[in-house]
């Protein structure tokens, strides 16, 4: 049987009704994938607390944007598979119309677009992942040892007179590195709406950066599935301003030394 | 090959002990060794010196009763009659090979060793759904515990047990649920051959997996475990003695599948019937060798991470112990370099059977047998090399998330490539209404939010929010749930008619279908929404602001369980009274629709000959 | 038809069935049932001024459950777990306690614990909890040997923001989720008891004589659920001796419910 060579594309194969109708379906289930699916993902992310999180929230958008027409393409083909003529029973229809095994130039195209769609979220993902590596190489930034424990987090300011404290503060819109381990096993440091995240690992220090850029107070949860406690080892992070955090650090009782001394972040 | 038995008056006198043991004696074979390994091991094993950093006296002698356990069972189930004969310099006699193979033997041969590739398939099934079974009613355990406001009532220790028993059982289950049932009992019909190329090996298979399971359910009486089914070191090091369940169960597993993978493969390279050339081959053969041949370097990787964990326990070595030298993440990169490319061997064989269906009930051919093809490969290929976007987060190496963010990205090639085939097959097709082609549509809807939400994953930045979430188990339940599952029940309708010579009762597999898709789409969405919002994995308490979305999951949950309570049913009845089935109730070309039902032992009088591919629907043009 | 619909809709109703009945046996199966409530006591002023209603409560932490505690007779199914149980109101050993690893304290009130430590000790893995955080002054009143006998104190009173990080028995350490409701986080140290009187005891049958006592008071927020738990691991031969009677509920650890 004949496998002939691109019959779609014959003619004036843009004019074709049925053509027509999958282009006007494919356009709307676009714009309506598109939409829902990227405000209704915003909607439940909330509001951002730093860059790194309105970076978070602008490649949801890239990419459900960038995703809706290849979904409303499958979508607008199958519903008008649907929407065409449909046969029930115990026995087949009649055979198709149509023996075509093959369109080259449908493949090709097909293959260029995902190549391209592939090339297109890696550089965006690139450039997002550069800005964020940029923060923890920021000379201003300061430093504060994480330290998670089965099933607590405790935080130490270098900087400071050996403060330690339960509930995370921070000074706004100032450059910060976490150094983050774990006395036992393995935790996962996230500041939900700061979008960083970072493993505790026993035995070794892993760092992360963020800056934050609202005052509030924000939630951190422990992200890796640490044994009997791990829904509860949770607390908050307090992002105040410069003066109300000096004020909060020199308040703290001198409560013993530092864990560990500041270092040069890794890349 | 096969020469016919002389006749013999009476019944077989040359079959020896194989006539003997039976599923029974493998259980209670299995059951003493265990009991009397325990009590020689907790008499004789030296105590813990005080001093040693791990205590390992206990580890020892659960393990070591759960390898009696394995011992036992195998050679209660007849696995060594065959080795040792052949150690002895004999091999079975003509008669045993036709005992074995299940010649005669009505249903008993269910519950034996036997060889009959159609029984093993059989099994499977009944294991798969067994399996099913279980991992639905721990989910069930979960989604009630979640769905009350803020969680909580389940006590933490036994709901992170649940959780990692859910997972785990799953993962095992959707591993078997079409190369198992499907492999074994229609892929050799399918290729015109008359069984496996090793069909010892098969049984083998088999009975590994119903050995496998014992000390997981076992395990959850002794502790249970406190890790997901991810099984992390260094949480693993510091389980309850449950944890020794896991490691057998996936090392005994482990086995099976590489059993069947070499048996698979083989099968296919060596045994199609003459004039099937690679070219005529239909694309599900192509999907279950590429999930085996995928599956066969993996889980010895799997193994060893376990074997490496049990030992950590049990000797007080130190692989993954960060204080004496080991490290956690060895085994995060041993776990994961199986972990990425098991999903493929989950998800490839039930594409590949709706491929399979596509054309049949869309009275057209497959479109592009060749991109299919390419697609399976390129995504076989793409997936040992993605491993790491599971660690982005795990700070083991900063630099190498770029390159994986790459190769995780380019898989989605030849993904696109598999969803072209199969829009290209609907696109001008005759659409028959049946279930499987319904479960076509409901692929191609879940595998699409599936995909794009691993997109996002794939992110290195979006992955920073979202890793560790339920974003995460939304996203790998949409595509092995939603894509996997329903593709093998799409396998199980097109082909319960061969394999039980009954039809499947309609209108139940109808309201099933419906059940199942829409209670899926409601739980997952659900769940998709309190990842976004910021609630942690494997949590069985909460924020009061996570009631919601949770509420929604569990009454999807709920809705999922029903329907598959219902084809269960619809399963059991129509097996027991169905409507006979015709030969080929789906006037499909592939080569099991020219068997008649019951099939018989052989399959085939003649072996066929294949002249040309089995997509051949469509007008002709002239 | 209908005789094949009615065994789908029996099959749901099986399962169904089935699902409830595993759920009612695991959420059976605690280590500790029984909830100990708060008993009411004078109000309580803070430093700044500030009045507010005020419970106690007593606690004991036994180096093993075999002659004190919750578990039962003979200790339960793990005898050699420490356990942490509601005790006397002087700290008396209680053997058949009804409640040890539950409490529930009203919302908005001054909650006072006292707990009498039985065990030994040694140096603490992470000494950020050998201070006293989260409780009104961040200090507690301390006793390092309190006379069971005599009910009296055999040591002067103290008042400590920290103990020795190396003399560190056990610790009682309040936290809980992060969501809308008050942060919750009190953390006190407990010193270890006499070393040998405590093996000597134990060879006797009981517990030493002279336990630590420390009183506390913090103060709650809005209503919650909480948990608390020691954060100074002993599962000797586990992981970070994290393991052991450290991952299991009702000996170190348990909830703290604020309501009412």
């Amino acid at each position: 049987m004949p496998d002939t060579d691109t019959p779609y594309f014959t003619g004036q194969w843009w004019k074709r009704t049925d053509v027509k109708r999958h282009a006007v379906l494919w356009v709307l289930l676009t714009a309506f994938i598109g939409y829902v699916g990227t405000e209704v993902q915003v909607w439940a992310l909330g509001a951002p607390a730093s860059k790194a999180m309105e970076n978070v929230i602008m490649l949801m958008r890239i990419f459900t944007w960038a995703a809706a027409p290849i979904a409303a393409f499958a979508a607008a083909i199958s519903i008008g598979a649907l929407m065409g003529k449909r046969h029930y029973g115990d026995f087949p229809p009649p055979e198709a119309d149509h023996a075509i095994k093959n369109s080259p130039r449908a493949i090709a195209l097909w293959i260029v677009v995902s190549a391209l769609m592939c090339l297109f979220a890696l550089v965006v993902g690139m450039i997002a992942l550069q800005k964020d590596d940029q923060t923890l190489l920021d000379a201003k930034a300061i430093h504060i040892n994480v330290v998670g424990q089965q099933w607590a987090w405790n935080y130490d300011y270098p900087g400071s007179a050996g403060v330690r404290s339960d509930v995370l503060h921070l000074p706004v819109d100032q450059p910060v590195v976490f150094h983050v381990t774990s006395k036992d096993v393995k935790h996962s440091f996230w500041i939900v709406q700061m979008g960083i995240k970072i493993d505790a690992n026993p035995g070794v220090f892993t760092q992360t950066a963020v800056t934050p850029n609202k005052i509030g107070v924000f939630d951190i949860r422990c992200a890796e599935l640490c044994g009997l406690l791990h829904a509860y080892m949770q607390n908050k992070v307090v992002v105040e301003s410069r003066d109300d955090y000096e004020k909060w650090l020199a308040s703290q009782p001198d409560t013993g030394k530092t864990t560990w001394v500041a270092d040069k972040a890794v890349a | 090959m096969m020469e016919r038995p002389a006749p013999t008056a009476g019944s077989n006198p040359k079959v020896g002990i194989i006539r003997h043991l039976n599923v029974f004696t493998a259980f209670a074979l299995g059951a003493i060794t265990a009991i009397i390994v325990w009590r020689l091991a907790l008499a004789y094993l030296p105590a813990d010196a005080e001093t040693v950093p791990l205590f390992t006296r206990e580890d020892k002698i659960t393990l070591l009763s759960m390898i009696g356990w394995f011992v036992g069972f195998m050679t209660g189930i007849g696995a060594l009659v065959a080795p040792f004969r052949w150690v002895m310099g004999k091999d079975l006699s003509h008669d045993e090979n036709m005992f074995l193979a299940g010649k005669d033997m009505g249903v008993k041969r269910y519950f034996r060793y036997t060889t009959d590739h159609k029984v093993v398939g059989i099994q499977y099934l009944i294991i798969t759904m067994v399996l099913f079974g279980m991992g639905g009613i721990l989910a069930m355990l979960i989604r009630a515990n979640l769905g009350t406001p803020e969680g909580g009532w389940i006590h933490p220790q036994a709901y992170n047990s649940i959780v990692g028993t859910h997972g785990i059982i799953m993962i095992v289950a959707t591993i078997i649920m079409v190369t198992g049932p499907f492999g074994n009992y229609i892929m050799p019909i399918m290729i015109g051959a008359r069984d496996m190329a090793f069909p010892r090996l098969n049984a083998l298979s088999f009975w590994l997996i119903v050995a496998a399971a014992i000390p997981l359910i076992w395990g959850q009486f002794i502790g249970g475990i406190s890790t997901g089914w991810t099984a992390y070191n260094p949480l693993a090091g510091q389980a309850p003695l449950g944890m020794n369940g896991y490691i057998m169960f996936i090392c005994i597993f482990a086995l099976s599948t590489m059993v069947a993978g070499a048996n698979i493969t083989t099968t296919v390279v060596r045994m199609r019937a003459k004039g099937m050339t690679w070219n005529r081959t239909p694309i599900f053969i192509y999907g279950v060798v590429a999930s085996v041949a995928l599956a066969l370097p993996a889980f010895p990787v799997f193994f060893l991470s376990q074997v490496l964990s049990g030992m950590d326990r049990a000797l007080g070595t130190s692989f993954y112990d960060t204080k004496r030298g080991g490290s956690g993440w060895l085994y995060e990169n041993l776990f994961w370099i199986m972990g990425h490319p098991e999903v493929y061997v989950i998800l490839i064989p039930a594409v590949a059977a709706l491929m399979e269906m596509a054309p049949v009930f869309t009275r057209r051919p497959l479109f592009s047998f060749n991109v299919a093809v390419m697609g399976i490969a390129g995504i076989s290929g793409l997936s040992v090399l993605v491993w790491a976007h599971h660690m982005y987060m795990s700070g083991w190496a900063p630099l190498l998330n770029a390159p994986f963010m790459l190769t995780t990205e380019l898989i989605s090639i030849p993904t696109g490539m598999l969803f072209l085939v199969l829009i290209g097959t609907l696109w001008r097709g005759r659409l028959w209404v049946t279930v499987p082609t319904m479960s076509i549509f409901a692929l191609l809807w879940n595998f699409m939010i599936g995909g794009v939400t691993g997109i996002y994953l794939s992110d290195v930045p979006a992955d920073a929010f979202l890793h560790g979430s339920m974003y995460v188990t939304a996203h790998f339940h949409y595509t092995l749930m939603g894509a996997g599952l329903t593709g093998a029940i799409a396998a199980l309708v097109y082909w319960f008619p061969k394999m039980t010579g009954k039809m499947l009762d309609k209108k139940l597999s109808w309201i099933s279908f419906w059940l199942v898709q829409v209670g899926f789409n409601v739980a997952f969405i659900g769940m998709f929404f309190v990842g976004l919002q910021g609630q942690p994995r494997r949590v069985e308490a909460y924020a009061a602001l996570f009631n919601r979305g949770n509420l929604i999951t569990s009454i999807g949950a709920a809705v999922i369980m029903t329907g598959m309570l219902i084809l269960l049913s619809a399963v059991i009845s129509s097996w027991r009274s169905g409507v006979n089935a015709p030969m080929n109730p789906w006037h499909a070309k592939s080569l099991e629709w020219t068997v008649p039902n019951p099939v018989p032992l052989e399959n085939f009088e003649t072996l066929p000959v294949v002249t040309e591919d089995v997509y051949g629907y469509g007008k002709k043009e002239s | 038809m209908n005789k094949r619909l009615f065994a789908a809709l029996a099959t749901v109703v099986l399962g169904f069935s089935l699902i409830a009945g595993i759920a009612t046996y695991v959420a059976a199966a605690k280590n500790d049932p029984g909830v100990l409530v708060a008993q009411s006591a004078d109000t309580y002023t803070s430093p700044d001024g500030t009045v507010y209603p005020q419970v106690k409560l007593s606690l004991n932490v036994y180096p093993n459950s075999l002659f004190g505690g919750h578990h039962g007779a003979g200790g339960g199914a793990h005898p050699d777990y420490v356990s942490y149980a509601s005790g006397g109101p002087n700290g008396e050993v209680l053997s058949d306690a009804k409640a040890g690893t539950n409490f529930q304290v009203p919302a908005h009130t001054a909650v006072t614990i006292t707990v009498y430590q039985y065990d030994s000790g040694e140096s603490i893995t992470n000494d950020y909890f050998a201070h006293v955080r989260g409780t009104v002054g961040a200090s507690a009143t301390f006793v390092q040997r309190w006379d069971t006998k005599a009910k009296s104190n055999a040591s002067s009173e103290q008042q400590i923001t920290n103990i020795p990080a190396d003399m560190v028995g056990h610790t009682f350490t309040i936290h809980g989720i992060s969501d809308k409701k008050s942060q919750l986080f009190v953390s006190v140290p407990l010193m270890m008891a006499n070393d040998e009187e405590v093996t000597a005891a134990e060879e006797e049958g009981g517990y030493t004589q002279f336990p630590t006592k420390t009183t506390f008071t913090f103060i709650t927020g809005d209503e919650g659920e909480y948990v608390w738990n020691c954060e100074f691991p002993c599962g000797d031969g586990t992981i970070a001796r994290f393991g052991a009677a450290m991952s299991t509920m009702g000996y170190m650890s348990g909830h703290l419910i604020v309501k009412g």
